[in-house]
């Protein structure tokens, strides 16, 4: 099925509120995983392999110019990580234990848009550049262990895809499933407040 | 907007602490510079004609129309479905299963097999699935009795009662219309750059001025089908009529969940008032405009009966005292020095609902001056946190901008008595007590001034980095972005605990219906109200003619 950006951004932030995170890290992830889903039809697995994890807040040690992040998960990992990089210009980020490098890609590609930047993403054995627009080759990080560093020079100014997201109806309804989790069931004395309530409407 | 020296000699705006309090927002009356004008101004200057390629509706007035207009050399469609719907499924509630009528604007000139797929899913609004051609999709309801009475009477060769027509003012109302990717239509960012379609709600105002004219439509075929010499409706009525709406509490989420958007739409207000206000002497044209706005507006307030107690007072109220605005705003007055300044500074005497119209009134005659304005009343995007910022920065904004949060004592029940959640009914926004319902923990974040009051609360060292409060905290990530947002758009928050007893979600809801062009605001409880949209607008016949864009305050017995 096609899905919308706005769909898929809703539902992904539903479903991390679902899955107990708060509504800021939500947020951010359901922006961050949009971005990667426009560009990879892998994106919103990736997304729902997420949301497998308890929320957790990141930690992080500083060495020279070498910030190591540590989290249990990409969601609380993501924007600390970005976040570092940018408030400490020429640092590099590593994070030991990303459990899924692939939303990492999705957390630049948001963080590059708001601060007009380019990053560099590698495992070791391969190098993934994300820009505002999209990223290199098939963004395909194996390793957990990734290391993040801010390219210097302009960014190339790459037209957003503004395309429906091709999703699998298994992906979707697991994750609609996880998001329902963040709705309250309704009661008789909730319904009776909603627009259209209370009147007849064959008037 | 940007900080930027004006253009134009302006007065000082009216500070966010005058202006984002819900009772000051919740008095707000539609200006020149709402969608809905500005999208006429748009219409009227295109020479727009409307076509309508497809018009397959049988004897009782049930098929499917397609009305075609070009608009910043695009061409959108309103695909129409009507529907024979049993009276006790007729509902105006966002539940509702089954419509009178439903609509899709499609990007393009739909073929058929595009006809036939929407006339699959349309009526079926969130439970169908839409693709990116799609760009709006809502449905309508029938004001029943008075579509029958207008059928009969036109049918029988009559005009419909005016009184009757003036008391209800729309032929069908709008109950949910949605845009922007949901149930898999295009999503805004696909269409914004568009010639014109960056405009906020454009699209939206395009397809409920396009059902509007497809009710009038209706009803004229349904009068033709029974007598082949039916009457049609008069010009007059034909303007009278608009569209109604039922607005529900889902508009006040989107309202706090886009600050920069709200920043924007308030400080073009704040902009045009100012720049009018700084006006050195009116010319005879402009005093002569807006005396018959305002004998205009005294009839169309004449007209606004409402059941709500609240509001009816307020009305009754108004009605006194627009008599006493006529009474001091004389040709004289308004030729002396500032006369716009005077009269808005004059109006602090009265209530809030009379300045806020005042406000608007002062607007009307300076359309080469603001209406470009509007230009300014999308936004790119929302808060971003600035990681590289300290605590100590971060709290000289707490202080300079949020004593309206910080002041708020949290420790009595009263302030944190509501709660605002996403049923699972539908996913309707709703609202509840927190000490009597179910469902608080999994509250909606619209508690922005607790979660400022929490920010302060997490401060650390001056010199720490918001990168590290942010990651001790990441629960805050929101609220700091907000707060680092303030400098640079003081009109982005309401300054009101929006979880507090005192909280009335109409007074949102009016503010952005205010923004749309709505009027005839008519609450029905303190979370829900009716409105009628385009009441006045030229429609497809006339959206050429000459004074297009002078409908504002329209009244039953004006031209």
């Amino acid at each position: 099925m096609k899905l919308s950006l706005n769909e898929v951004t809703a539902a992904l932030t539903k479903a991390a509120r679902g899955q107990g995170w708060s509504p800021a890290p939500a947020v951010e992830f359901g922006r961050a995983a949009a971005w990667l889903c426009a560009r990879d039809p892998v994106g919103l697995s990736a997304a729902l392999d997420c949301l497998g994890a308890d929320p957790d807040t990141a930690s992080a040690k500083r060495r020279q110019n070498v910030w190591q992040v540590t989290a249990s998960s990409v969601i609380a990992a993501g924007p600390s990580a970005f976040d570092l990089l940018e408030s400490t210009p020429g640092s590099t980020i590593i994070l030991d234990q990303c459990d899924v490098p692939k939303i990492l890609i999705g957390y630049a590609g948001l963080f590059a848009t708001q601060h007009n930047a380019r990053y560099d993403l590698s495992d070791g054995l391969s190098r993934v550049r994300v820009t505002p627009g999209g990223f290199s080759d098939d963004g395909t990080l194996s390793g957990t262990k990734i290391q993040v560093e801010r390219v210097e020079g302009a960014s190339p100014d790459a037209p957003d895809p503004h395309k429906a997201v091709d999703a699998s109806n298994d992906i979707w309804r697991s994750i609609l499933k996880l998001a329902a989790k963040s709705y309250v069931p309704a009661t008789d004395a909730s319904r009776l407040s909603g627009a259209g309530a209370g009147l007849t409407d064959n008037d | 907007m940007t900080q930027t020296a004006p253009l134009y000699p302006q007065v000082a705006l009216r500070p966010p602490e005058t202006v984002m309090k819900l009772a000051r927002m919740g008095s707000f009356f539609p200006t020149r510079l709402s969608f809905m004008r500005s999208l006429i101004r748009q219409l009227h200057a295109e020479r727009t004609v409307v076509t309508r390629p497809v018009w397959q509706i049988d004897k009782d007035g049930f098929g499917h129309a397609v009305y075609s207009v070009p608009l910043g050399g695009n061409t959108y469609s309103l695909v129409a479905f009507s529907n024979a719907l049993e009276p006790e499924h007729r509902t105006d509630r966002v539940i509702a299963e089954a419509w009178d009528t439903t609509y899709v604007l499609f990007d393009g000139v739909p073929n058929s097999n595009d006809i036939e797929r929407l006339s699959q899913n349309a009526p079926h609004q969130e439970a169908g699935r839409f693709l990116p051609s799609e760009l709006v999709l809502c449905r309508a309801n029938k004001s029943v009795r008075l579509f029958e009475h207008v059928a009969s009477k036109l049918a029988a060769g009559e005009q419909p009662d005016q009184d009757y027509l003036a008391g209800i003012g729309y032929l069908m109302r709008t109950t949910a219309v949605y845009g922007n990717g949901k149930f898999g239509i295009s999503d805004r960012a696909r269409i914004a750059s568009r010639p014109t379609l960056s405009a906020p709600f454009r699209v939206e105002m395009l397809a409920v001025w396009l059902v509007r004219g497809f009710t009038l439509d209706l009803v004229e075929h349904v009068a033709q089908q029974r007598n082949a010499g039916a009457a049609k409706l008069s010009q007059r009525f034909r303007r009278y009529l608009g569209i109604g709406n039922s607005t529900g509490l889902g508009m006040a989420p989107f309202v706090v969940n886009h600050p920069i958007l709200l920043n924007n739409w308030m400080q073009v207000r704040e902009t045009a008032l100012a720049r009018v206000r700084a006006i050195a002497t009116a010319d005879p044209d402009e005093i002569t405009a807006f005396l018959k706005i305002l004998s205009r507006t005294r009839r169309h307030i004449a007209d606004w009966n409402v059941e709500d107690v609240r509001q009816m007072d307020r009305i009754t109220l108004l009605r006194t005292e627009i008599a006493e605005v006529i009474d001091l705003a004389t040709p004289v007055f308004l030729s002396g020095p500032r006369p716009w300044d005077h009269l808005i500074n004059a109006s602090d005497q009265w209530s809030m609902e009379t300045q806020e119209l005042i406000l608007a009134l002062v607007l009307e005659p300076y359309g080469d001056l603001i209406d470009g304005l509007t230009d300014c009343m999308s936004a790119d995007g929302e808060p971003r946190l600035a990681p590289d910022q300290t605590a100590g920065e971060l709290l000289a904004i707490l202080d300079q901008h949020f004593s309206w949060a910080l002041e708020i004592d949290f420790n009595q029940s009263q302030e944190r008595q509501q709660f605002w959640y996403v049923s699972e009914e539908k996913l309707e926004p709703r609202l509840g007590d927190r000490f009597a319902e179910p469902g608080a923990e999994k509250e909606e974040p619209l508690d922005i001034a607790r979660q400022v009051q929490a920010l302060a609360g997490a401060l650390g060292e001056p010199g720490e980095s918001i990168a590290a409060l942010a990651m001790r905290r990441p629960d805050l990530r929101n609220v700091i972005a907000r707060v680092q947002a303030a400098p640079q758009h003081p009109y982005a928050e309401i300054q009101d605990n929006l979880i507090s007893d005192r909280c009335l979600p109409i007074d949102i809801l009016r503010c952005k219906l205010s923004f749309f062009g709505a009027s005839k605001f008519d609450p029905k409880s303190d979370r829900w109200t009716r409105i009628t949209m385009f009441q006045g607008a030229p429609g497809f016949d006339d959206i050429q003619n000459e004074g297009a864009d002078d409908w504002a305050f329209h009244f039953m017995g004006a031209p």
